[in-house]
């Protein structure tokens, strides 16, 4: 587990060092541009990409048969993906976060509960990406994986856009503001458990498959 | 204990394929060859014994231990080599040593650090800048540098050069020297082969056609030179394989089924696989 890490980590030695360059670059951008959060969403979009950007090299460097050969059981390399997107989503919240502080504290801005709010709704989101993304491309492959991303993608959006557009003619309430607290609050363990179930169906999935 | 693997009645189905009831056995003390054309299911079976694909049927043995049951104990004592390092290319063979630290419980760093030297690999370039035959003398020094006992190679040697092919055949006889060890090594280039294998199995469109020591296939089989009356006239329990020229009759025969009066030219494996491969039978 530790040695599969040590590998990802070494894979990723220049997307990170590039992420490195890329918060410079987008905090500078967050001022001009007077949005605090901005910075922080990007790196939280980026580094939950790290795991995929791994995965797509594992792949083509046919890096699963040889795993399998060392003694690697099928359990122990899917969660060394689910313990490095954990660690990519705790990172970036962690490098966001650092982030927000300086540029509030260099601009003098108002420390809003909105800029924390969109990084910690951008992290969620993140997570719960990588929970359906993985045991995808664990299934179909990225290059397969990636065309049912983008088909199971579009549904929600869809629904999403046509809710919008019928729900203030139909009388529905729009959620109340305790409601919106209440989920903000409850929403981590609803992460982590579609997060845990995400890793149990990835093992199923690669104990399945042949490389 | 004395086999180190046995495969018996392997059977894996796929469309158009079929791995048909593969049998051998790999004593200790070893190598095999093994051979067969492209596509014939040498991979495919390596794959199974590597548990990489599910058996429809059969029993695969390492150590006296099903592969399956006890698979990572197993996998803990071979090492395995494929037709290129499947290691990350932006890795420096340091970095491999560090990972493998924490992969194998019997790691050897130091006998790792000695191969890489003896191979004349840098601990600090990245696997990007090595050339083919670099890599594969690195995955070579991955598979020896934990105290494995049984090496698979599978077209290890395939797209190098002689010199570096004859390096790995050096490196194997000197792994088997230590008669509690076993190589199973499949390859199309018969001739490495010939060089050092003690047994030789024969897989042809998923079927095993003949599994045996060298040096008897080499005694058993003859090649004769004659003409369509004569090979008609020949025991047909004799004739393996027929391939007709322009001015002639080749047959692939077995030498003790002919009388003496039949004078042979010797076949070496690269024959018999073509022979059995690509010539005619009756």
């Amino acid at each position: 587990m530790r040695g599969l890490l040590l590998k990802d980590f070494c894979v990723l030695r220049k997307q990170m060092k590039l992420v490195a360059i890329f918060v410079v670059f987008y905090a500078v951008w967050s001022i001009a541009a007077k949005t605090p959060s901005m910075m922080g969403t990007m790196v939280i979009l980026l580094s939950i990409m790290m795991p995929i950007t791994s995965m797509s090299y594992d792949e083509s460097g046919q890096w699963y048969r040889y795993a399998f050969s060392l003694p690697v059981s099928r359990r122990t390399l899917v969660l060394s993906k689910y313990v490095l997107g954990f660690l990519m989503a705790l990172g970036g919240l962690v490098v966001s976060a650092v982030g927000n502080l300086a540029i509030l504290a260099l601009t003098g801005w108002e420390n809003t509960l909105e800029s924390w709010i969109a990084i910690a709704a951008f992290v969620e989101i993140g997570v719960i990406f990588l929970s359906v993304i993985i045991p995808l491309m664990f299934k179909f492959g990225v290059e397969k994986g990636r065309i049912v991303i983008i088909i199971i993608a579009v549904i929600p959006s869809l629904l999403v856009v046509l809710l919008s557009n019928l729900l203030p003619s139909s009388g529905i309430p729009l959620p109340s503001e305790e409601f919106i607290r209440a989920a903000l609050f409850s929403s981590p363990l609803f992460v982590l458990a579609v997060f845990l179930i995400s890793f149990r169906i990835s093992v199923g999935i690669c104990r399945k498959k042949e490389y | 204990m004395d086999e180190i693997l046995q495969v018996k009645n392997l059977c894996k189905k796929y469309d158009g394929f079929a791995l048909d009831h593969v049998s051998f056995t790999l004593p200790r003390g070893c190598i095999m060859g093994f051979i067969g054309e492209n596509g014939a299911g040498k991979s495919t079976t390596i794959k199974a014994i590597l548990n990489l694909v599910r058996r429809d049927q059969g029993e695969i043995l390492i150590f006296g231990q099903d592969n399956i049951q006890k698979e990572l104990e197993i996998k803990e004592r071979i090492g395995v080599v494929f037709d290129s390092l499947n290691l990350p290319e932006t890795l420096r063979a340091q970095e491999v040593g560090n990972m493998m630290k924490s992969i194998y419980h019997q790691w050897d760093q130091p006998l790792f650090a000695k191969y890489l030297e003896q191979f004349d690999l840098p601990m600090k370039k990245t696997i990007k800048d090595y050339s083919r035959g670099m890599k594969m003398k690195l995955a070579i020094a991955v598979a020896l540098s934990h105290n494995a006992q049984l090496l698979l190679l599978d077209e290890a040697t395939s797209g190098l050069d002689p010199i570096v092919r004859d390096e790995i055949l050096d490196i194997l006889l000197e792994f088997i020297q230590d008669d509690s060890h076993g190589v199973l090594f499949s390859s199309h280039i018969t001739g490495d082969l010939e060089k050092i294998a003690d047994y030789v199995t024969f897989i042809h469109k998923g079927q095993i056609y003949f599994s045996e020591p060298k040096d008897l296939l080499l005694e058993k089989y003859g090649i004769l030179k004659c003409t369509e009356s004569e090979l008609a006239a020949l025991p047909s329990n004799a004739v393996r394989g027929i391939r007709r020229h322009q001015f002639g009759v080749e047959a692939l025969v077995e030498k003790r089924a002919l009388s003496s009066r039949h004078v042979t030219d010797k076949a070496s494996i690269e024959d018999m696989m073509l022979f059995i491969a690509r010539g005619e039978h009756r």
